[in-house]
């Protein structure tokens, strides 16, 4: 009698263990899919301008425009990035504050990028000389073509 | 250390009286598969509901957005096409389920007292899972969604005194549209689950109050035994075993998704999802004045017949054999539901006369932009809407009319030369679809489930009225229907009359 119970006890939690495990599996998955995406980036080849027409330590505001892919919109949007020219190099960074992702803006007095969220300043180079962002500001790769400055790769 | 933690969360949550009160339920031993279809209605339920969710994250309930995020949910989303295709036949499972679910009860005449009314509180569980089917019918916004629900909501427009009222409030305006979806789905996302979580509590808890009845024939049997483990084990398998023939007809057969809705679309046929065929072709046996009665009266009765059913039936014997009566009526409903979904599953729409909006404006297009030029019956094949424009841009050609033929128009006027054989409009005829898009009378009259509904419905006016009548009335709408809001058409001449009066008669 016992052993028949333990086999009906084994059974219903088998049974009901696997349409719940399989429902579980299959609904996790979709709803984390956006994880498993690769989300949006810059556009290879895309033209900044004369190089040298940028004026040297002082960071110059371009925009760049993208494909965003949100979801099932796609969308042509402009994507703010600084143009700077320091040391005879010239680079571009990200406004985004490598914190909590607010934009950042040059400050011409103090000669450095501020975060107006928590206090994260950054010097020309994007290196972080105050507050919080554990890391300095994206650089996008770009390259000199024919004396301009171009996006190299997404 | 995780035992004493599980022992406090024991105690302090109470979950050990939750379990011994709905797993340890003294049960007649003698209860059989057939009482396994409740909980696995209650399975197909949460599967709904926990699909539904995964869904409502992708989904966009707009016009613009919601075919999008259906096909991006279908194509892009990590197993999004299965997950819909679950919801999708799950849906039509739960139904089946529910189904059968009152079959048993009925056969076993479990609905009898004291158990009234947790048959009556299935009876409107069973219209909620009806009503989740029709407004969760809308959210792919495709052709069938879109034309389904054009139709569906026009039924409502049947309704005595208040008809127009639920139509233009179920629609949220007079048309289909943004303010539907949106509606359709709160309804679908918000309003209904409350109420049928609520209902089924109340049902579950009925059912606890008054037991769970042995099949007729053990009644007198006095074995009982708890509902753990060996009836939890059997509903676990049966519920198992559902599960897989659902998930192995939803990897082999995707969710249908047909093109987005298009409000000008030719041959869109408005048919309903099958477990809406009885009603569907219900109306097909009810033309004109009586549509009503099998949109509403008929269903309204057998609604009714159901919810009273424990109140008709009320002698104490549930054998079915002593119940001859019952059981022969319930027979025959049951076969007219088959009979009724297997003809509608065949058959076309209660109106379908080939031609639609877009049909009537492409002919009214024609009329006015090719006619003069072109003889349809020499037409070699039918061009398409491309060709249609670059005729019309086409330098070497002597056009009568303004090159410029919108994307619109012209997908207007390739609906009106595809649907020309079936429609074979005489030239009068042809004449009174250009008249009646011309004057607007789409604005107020419903024709072939669309257009506005301050108007009657002229789907089969065709049926109620004859020349004269029609001709009449256009010049003097009031003299024949008192308090008609309708204006009066007298600047038409009696030729433009007669030719637009034989166009609406072909309708019937």
């Amino acid at each position: 009698m016992d052993s028949r119970r333990e086999f009906f006890k084994t059974t219903f939690w088998f049974f009901a263990a696997i349409p719940a495990g399989i429902l579980s599996a299959l609904t996790l998955g979709a709803a984390f899919s956006p994880v498993f995406k690769k989300s949006g980036s810059l556009p290879q080849g895309v033209d900044l301008g004369e190089v040298g027409q940028i004026p040297d330590n002082a960071p110059q505001v371009k925009m760049v425009e993208i494909l965003r892919s949100d979801g099932w919109n796609q969308q042509r949007i402009q994507r703010k990035v600084f143009v700077v020219k320091s040391g005879g190099k010239v680079r571009v960074f990200s406004p985004v504050c490598t914190h909590l992702g607010c934009q950042v803006d040059w400050d011409e007095s103090d000669k450095k990028f501020n975060c107006p969220c928590h206090g994260g300043q950054y010097n020309l180079n994007g290196d972080v000389v105050a507050g919080p962002p554990p890391r300095p500001l994206e650089e996008i790769p770009a390259e000199i073509r024919d004396n301009k400055l171009v996006i190299r790769s997404g | 250390m995780l035992r004493r933690l599980a022992d406090w969360f024991r105690s302090r949550s109470g979950v050990d009286h939750l379990w011994n009160h709905w797993m340890r339920e003294n049960v007649p031993s003698r209860i059989n598969w057939f009482y396994t279809l409740g909980s696995l209605a209650l399975f197909f339920f949460i599967v709904q509901v926990i699909t539904g969710i995964v869904l409502a994250l992708y989904y966009a309930p707009t016009p613009q957005s919601a075919y999008a995020s259906v096909r991006y949910i279908q194509y892009q989303v990590v197993l999004g096409g299965l997950v819909r295709a679950l919801h999708h036949w799950g849906a039509s499972f739960m139904v089946i389920v529910v189904f059968l679910h009152m079959g048993r009860v009925f056969f076993y005449g479990s609905y009898k007292a004291p158990r009234e009314l947790t048959w009556m509180s299935g009876v409107f569980l069973l219209l909620l899972v009806l009503a989740f089917g029709f407004t969760g019918y809308l959210l792919p916004w495709d052709q069938k969604a879109y034309w389904g629900t054009v139709v569906g909501t026009n039924i409502a427009g049947l309704a005595p005194v208040l008809g127009s009222y639920i139509s233009t409030f179920l629609r949220g305006g007079s048309q289909v549209g943004a303010m539907t979806l949106t509606r359709f789905y709160t309804l679908h996302v918000v309003v209904l689950p409350a109420l049928i979580v609520a209902l089924i509590v109340a049902h579950l808890s009925l059912m606890r109050r008054h037991g769970i009845t042995a099949p007729p024939k053990y009644e007198q049997d006095p074995e009982r035994e708890e509902f753990y483990p060996r009836h939890a084990a059997r509903d676990a398998t049966m519920i198992f075993v559902a599960f897989v023939v659902l998930l192995a007809l939803s990897l082999m057969r995707s969710a249908p998704l047909e093109a987005p809705a298009d409000l000008n679309a030719s041959g869109a046929e408005p048919k309903p999802d099958w477990y809406f065929l009885p009603l569907y072709q219900l109306l097909k046996y009810f033309p004109g004045k009586l549509e009503i009665v099998g949109a509403m009266v008929v269903p309204a009765l057998v609604f009714l017949v159901l919810l009273a059913l424990p109140f008709l039936d009320r002698k104490p014997e549930r054998r079915i054999g002593a119940r001859k009566p019952f059981a022969a009526a319930g027979g025959v409903f049951v076969l007219c539901l088959v009979v009724l979904t297997f003809l509608g599953s065949r058959g076309s729409p209660p109106a379908a006369t080939g031609i639609g909006v877009a049909e009537t404006s492409g002919a009214f297009f024609f009329g006015q932009k090719c006619a003069s030029c072109h003889q349809l019956d020499r037409l070699k094949g039918v061009p398409d809407d491309a060709w249609i424009q670059q005729h019309a841009r086409d330098k070497n050609v002597q056009l009568a009319t303004s090159p410029k033929i919108s994307a619109r128009v012209a997908s207007t006027l390739s609906a009106y030369m595809q649907a020309r054989p079936k429609l074979d409009l005489s030239p009068a005829e042809l004449h009174g679809a250009g008249l009646f898009v011309l004057n607007s009378c789409g604005g107020c009259h419903t024709l072939l489930g669309a257009g506005g509904i301050s108007g009657p419905s002229l789907d089969r006016v065709g049926s109620k009225r004859d020349k004269k009548w029609m001709i009449e009335h256009f010049k003097d709408p009031e003299k024949l229907v008192p308090k008609s809001k309708m204006p009066a058409f007298d600047y038409l001449s009696d030729q433009e009359l007669s030719d637009l009066s034989d166009f609406l008669l072909r309708f019937k």
